[in-house]
């Protein structure tokens, strides 16, 4: 179905491991140095037992629209629509952290060391974002001059259903990755998209969508500014 | 500094050796199990929750805080059962079914166990029926839902649904939360709360039970 069949990539955990500043942003941890014993065993637990494992499949403007319109349940207004045929290339992407990581994070809470529990689950959400960067730079290399954006069903509009027709194309299965009929997707910490490349102008989503009255996260914002 | 008082400053530090030391040194001293339940854990718990809905800690302070309270329960656990002390009610939570996402879920029931509430975690893709069977089997007061998914909150609705069949309404209320769910959908699917976070689940479900 590809031009080109996906790609596997392969990340040792030390290098999507997060920031230890952007955890202690993101968890407004003020007295850090309390956290600090909790940080690094945190760690040691995130490189034991994540393995980082993307697949990135290049695909054309027509062949996406199949899986952007997945079960025709987008919203009317999801800026995807508009973005996506300005872009000069297309990737989908399907990035997992493997099983034993969520695994590891339910036995802490499951013996009360549900700090700890609680911030190797950070740790986990903010490198699986971290090998969405890496997956994008790797195919923004091929497009120089080029701002690459990853985009994810059940965000902005872009309705979680698309995952059938995106698994459908890209088949995550082949590392890993299982959907549900509800599209939840196992290992928990895994995460599909497509990644846009072009202009940095194609980009500029404002929150002013009806969906975005509802939404808690406003993650577009920061994500924005991060573009190159 | 008074001792309970000692204790619950501890607790909010997150100290789990001084909340235990201060918990055990109390009991040594004859203080009654619930009022170092009461005026030391609680009174903790309840001072970092506050402290979390003005935003001046976070979550990962609530934790420590928490993990605290379960270290200072170690010892009174045992005499609060012994005195036949009650819970300030009891709790069904679970994620939805179809659901496997539970961290949100968790941290409920850590806040909700350090109010001083009884809960009973039925984990993760529960059916409606296994949780109303077990709000009536537990004798729950209320049931607490949890959903990641905007494909998996219907089964919430089919929860209240079932409950409005058997008649249950007056008895089992029914708190609903988690990132895609509003208080709007939760008024619309007959649900009587709905937590913003889980820290405001505390203060749902207290209000639902009258100790707000």
């Amino acid at each position: 179905m590809f031009p080109v069949s996906p790609k596997i990539c392969k990340w040792p955990p030390s290098e999507v491991l997060p920031e230890r500043s952007n955890i202690i942003k993101k968890e407004g941890l003020k007295d850090a140095s309390k956290f600090l014993p909790l940080l690094e065993q945190a760690e040691k637990l995130f490189v034991d037992f994540s393995a980082p494992t993307g697949l990135v499949g290049e695909i054309s403007a027509d062949q996406f629209e199949r899986v952007f319109e997945g079960l025709g349940q987008n919203e009317p207004q999801a800026p995807l629509r508009e973005i996506y045929p300005k872009a000069q290339a297309l990737a989908l992407f399907g990035i997992t952290l493997g099983p034993t990581i969520s695994s590891q994070i339910e036995s802490l809470f499951e013996s009360d060391d549900f700090v700890l529990g609680y911030l190797l689950d950070c740790m986990a959400s903010l490198a699986c974002e971290r090998a969405v960067d890496h997956a994008s730079h790797q195919f923004a290399d091929a497009y120089e001059g080029l701002s690459t954006m990853a985009y994810s069903p059940g965000y902005c509009g872009w309705h979680i259903s698309a995952q059938k027709t995106l698994f459908q194309m890209i088949e995550p299965q082949t590392i890993g990755i299982s959907l549900n009929e509800d599209f939840l997707m196992s290992p928990l910490k895994s995460t599909t998209g497509v990644l846009v490349a072009g202009p940095r102008e194609i980009h500029g989503v404002k929150p002013g969508y009806p969906f975005c009255r509802q939404c808690k996260c406003r993650t577009c914002l920061d994500r924005l500014t991060t573009v190159q | 500094m008074e001792l309970l008082t000692q204790i619950s400053e501890a607790l909010q530090q997150g100290n789990e050796e001084l909340v235990h030391q201060g918990t055990q040194q109390a009991i040594a001293e004859k203080i009654p199990p619930k009022k170092i339940l009461d005026d030391g854990l609680i009174a903790g718990m309840n001072a970092i929750g506050e402290r979390f809905g003005r935003h001046e800690v976070f979550l990962p302070d609530v934790l420590m805080a928490a993990k605290a309270m379960v270290k200072g329960m170690e010892p009174l656990k045992p005499l609060l059962i012994r005195d036949d002390v009650p819970s300030l009610g009891k709790v069904v939570i679970g994620t939805v079914q179809g659901d496997l996402h539970d961290i949100g879920k968790n941290l409920v029931g850590i806040m909700l166990k350090g109010a001083g509430f009884e809960v009973v975690d039925l984990g993760k893709s529960v059916s409606p029926e296994k949780f109303i069977d077990a709000a009536v089997n537990e004798n729950a007061e209320i049931i607490g839902m949890s959903a990641l998914l905007t494909t998996t909150m219907s089964v919430m609705k089919k929860v209240t649904e079932l409950r409005k069949q058997k008649n249950l309404q007056g008895k089992i209320k029914i708190v609903v939360g988690g990132a895609p769910v509003t208080k709007e959908f939760a008024t619309e699917i007959g649900a009587d709360g709905y937590a913003f976070d889980a820290a405001n689940s505390v203060a749902c479900v207290k209000q639902l039970m009258g100790h707000a």
